[in-house]
């Protein structure tokens, strides 16, 4: 018998958002008026479909570490997006839609590393 | 027994072999490996490398000192996974029990442990009091002070906290540095100008090679600190080699690539110019407490190696004196730390040597003289089997390659002969070997003292 772990069914939650997100994130890198802002939401959206895609497949193969070592890469780079992103030179209309998708991807992995923490999972062994 | 397991929670097996079940695979060894001994470091030194060499010139001394140190750090990092203990442990082996405890205890304590940390945390002090110059708790001492307590509580809970710190900061630095150095080639003109530039202060292409490889030996000698925790060998060699081919490269280019562009050799003023401000602080912030981590751990493991008392209360006590230094630096107005830079740097130049009779023991010595073929055992420690005090073979190799090495970089020996630290390597290496069979043809007795293992843990 096989049962899905609480923690990767919040996993495949996750990556079906983050994909979403991207996929709303993506478009708006052709229609900003600042080029370089342009080119930052498109490496993140590209970043989040493809570590969505993967995060999805892992949520359903069982694999918590791998699932773990996308989470802990999410939380990273979403962070990084959020910590340069409010400067005046990626200035654009579409930046707090920007914002608030990594703002949201940041905290909702924070979360599910919270979950697989209480389940005994560790989080810094992948 | 009990107390063992007890003692193990923080210990990090600082005086025994790592068990298999606590081993890491991969992706936590090549993040763990890059987090700890690249990020901020690679940058301030691509800084450097910058206003001496055009971008061209700087591909070729990268590549060079990436190959060099790849397969330094790579025979290293296979030494520390096969025997699952740490550096200084291991060093037990071609230098005697005393030996090792000294030699880990001069090397490293002193400087990586006490030295560079202090050094590191008062320079943490500086960069937070030039961010925020109008606050009390940001002034240089109270920052290096806040600053080395943190350092000392992530080294407190050991291999766990590193392997934390670089999931986290390792990505995050990459997208930084890429976002910097896509916005500075923007701003100052296009790629072209960046192949086209004029370094400041030119220098030669060897020394440039030199320093790339200098920046890097000492971390490439003690990666078996973190390599012990390699799952499996093939792993630890991968992961370094991903770490000096691709992540090493890609932070001192792109550093290199923003001070041709901008003039200035310090990266994250640049950066901050940018806009880039609270990514320019992240950087800063997680890049010194990582690879302050990592100076303390070394540090710790190796006072432990000393004085057998685990490894997390050697953290504290070498964390705390490291911190006081630091202190003492930052309040006290107009104290100069070169001359103490200078003797932990002539210090640390004996490291390399140590390497080569690592190297000589593990991959010669052992499996040809001692017909110890498999590799896991050339460096494990058998209950009821007796080993060494004193080793005067690897004292002497490190003696000898040691002096030439320091003789060479201070110009005084042969002073464009190649890299005085890999020099200093391959005669430790050979007269290792050398001696080794001349005792040996001799009849004298180069192992003196011996003490006999009784199983657990290392005294």
């Amino acid at each position: 018998m096989t049962t899905t772990l609480p923690h990767l069914r919040m996993g495949l939650y996750y990556s079906i958002l983050q994909i979403i997100l991207s996929l709303v994130l993506i478009p708006t890198s052709f229609f900003t008026s600042n080029a370089y802002s342009g080119y930052h939401n498109l490496a993140l959206g590209i970043f989040l479909l493809i570590t969505g895609l993967l995060g999805s497949f892992f949520s359903t193969k069982r694999d918590e570490h791998k699932l773990i070592a996308d989470a802990w890469l999410i939380i990273s780079i979403t962070t990084a997006f959020l910590s340069i992103d409010i400067s005046s030179f990626f200035a654009s209309e579409y930046q707090p839609l920007g914002l608030a998708s990594a703002s949201l991807l940041t905290l909702v992995w924070v979360s599910l590393l919270y979950v697989a923490y209480t389940r005994r999972v560790s989080i810094v062994r992948i | 027994m009990e107390k063992n397991a007890k003692k193990s929670t923080f210990d990090d097996y600082s005086l025994r072999e790592v068990p298999k079940e606590q081993k890491y695979g991969m992706y936590n060894m090549f993040l763990t490996l890059s987090g700890s001994f690249g990020a901020i470091a690679v940058l301030f030194a691509g800084g450097v490398l910058g206003s001496g060499l055009n971008f061209g010139q700087s591909v070729v001394a990268v590549i060079s000192g990436s190959i060099i140190l790849a397969v330094i750090g790579s025979l290293t990092g296979v030494i520390g996974a096969y025997s699952g203990v740490s550096t200084y442990v291991g060093w037990r082996h071609p230098f005697g029990r005393w030996g090792g405890k000294l030699l880990g205890f001069a090397l490293i304590t002193v400087t990586t442990g006490i030295g560079w940390f202090a050094v590191e945390s008062w320079f943490f002090g500086v960069v937070m009091n030039e961010i925020y110059p109008n606050s009390p708790f940001f002034s240089v001492g109270a920052a290096a002070l806040w600053g080395g307590i943190l350092f000392i509580i992530s080294t407190y809970i050991g291999y766990r906290a590193l392997s934390l710190l670089s999931y986290l900061i390792l990505p995050q630095h990459v997208w930084l540095v890429a976002a910097g150095v896509l916005i500075s080639v923007s701003l100052h003109g296009g790629w072209n100008k960046v192949l086209t530039a004029i370094p400041v202060q030119p220098v030669s292409l060897l020394s440039a090679i030199t320093a790339t490889v200098g920046l890097y030996i000492a971390g490439s000698l003690i990666a078996p600190d973190i390599t012990r925790f390699a799952r499996r060998p093939r792993d630890a060699v991968a992961s370094w080699s991903l770490h000096m081919f691709v992540f090493y490269p890609f932070l001192i280019l792109g550093a290199i690539a923003i001070v041709l562009l901008s003039g200035s050799v310090i990266i994250t003023e640049d950066m901050l110019k940018l806009g880039m401000g609270i990514g320019v602080l992240l950087i800063i912030l997680l890049g010194q407490w990582i690879i302050n981590t990592v100076n303390l751990y070394s540090g710790s493991l190796s006072f432990t190696n000393f004085t057998n008392i685990s490894r997390d209360k050697s953290s504290l006590i070498v964390g705390i004196i490291g911190t006081i230094l630091a202190g003492y630096w930052g309040f006290v107005a107009g104290t100069s730390l070169t001359p103490f830079e200078q003797f932990i740097t002539i210090l640390g130049s004996l490291l390399p040597a140590a390497g080569g009779a690592v190297f000589a023991e593990f991959f010669v010595v052992s499996p040809r003289l001692k017909h110890i073929k498999d590799p896991f055992k050339r460096f494990s420690f058998e209950p009821g089997k007796s080993y060494p005090e004193i080793n005067v073979v690897g004292i002497l190799s490190v003696a000898i390659g040691g002096t030439f090495g320091i003789l060479q970089s201070l110009g005084i020996l042969l002073p464009n002969f190649g890299i005085a630290a890999v020099n200093a390597l391959i005669i430790s290496f050979v007269l290792y070997i050398l001696l080794i069979y001349v005792f040996n043809a001799g009849r004298i007795k180069y192992e003196l003292g011996e003490y006999r293992f009784i199983g657990e843990e290392l005294k």
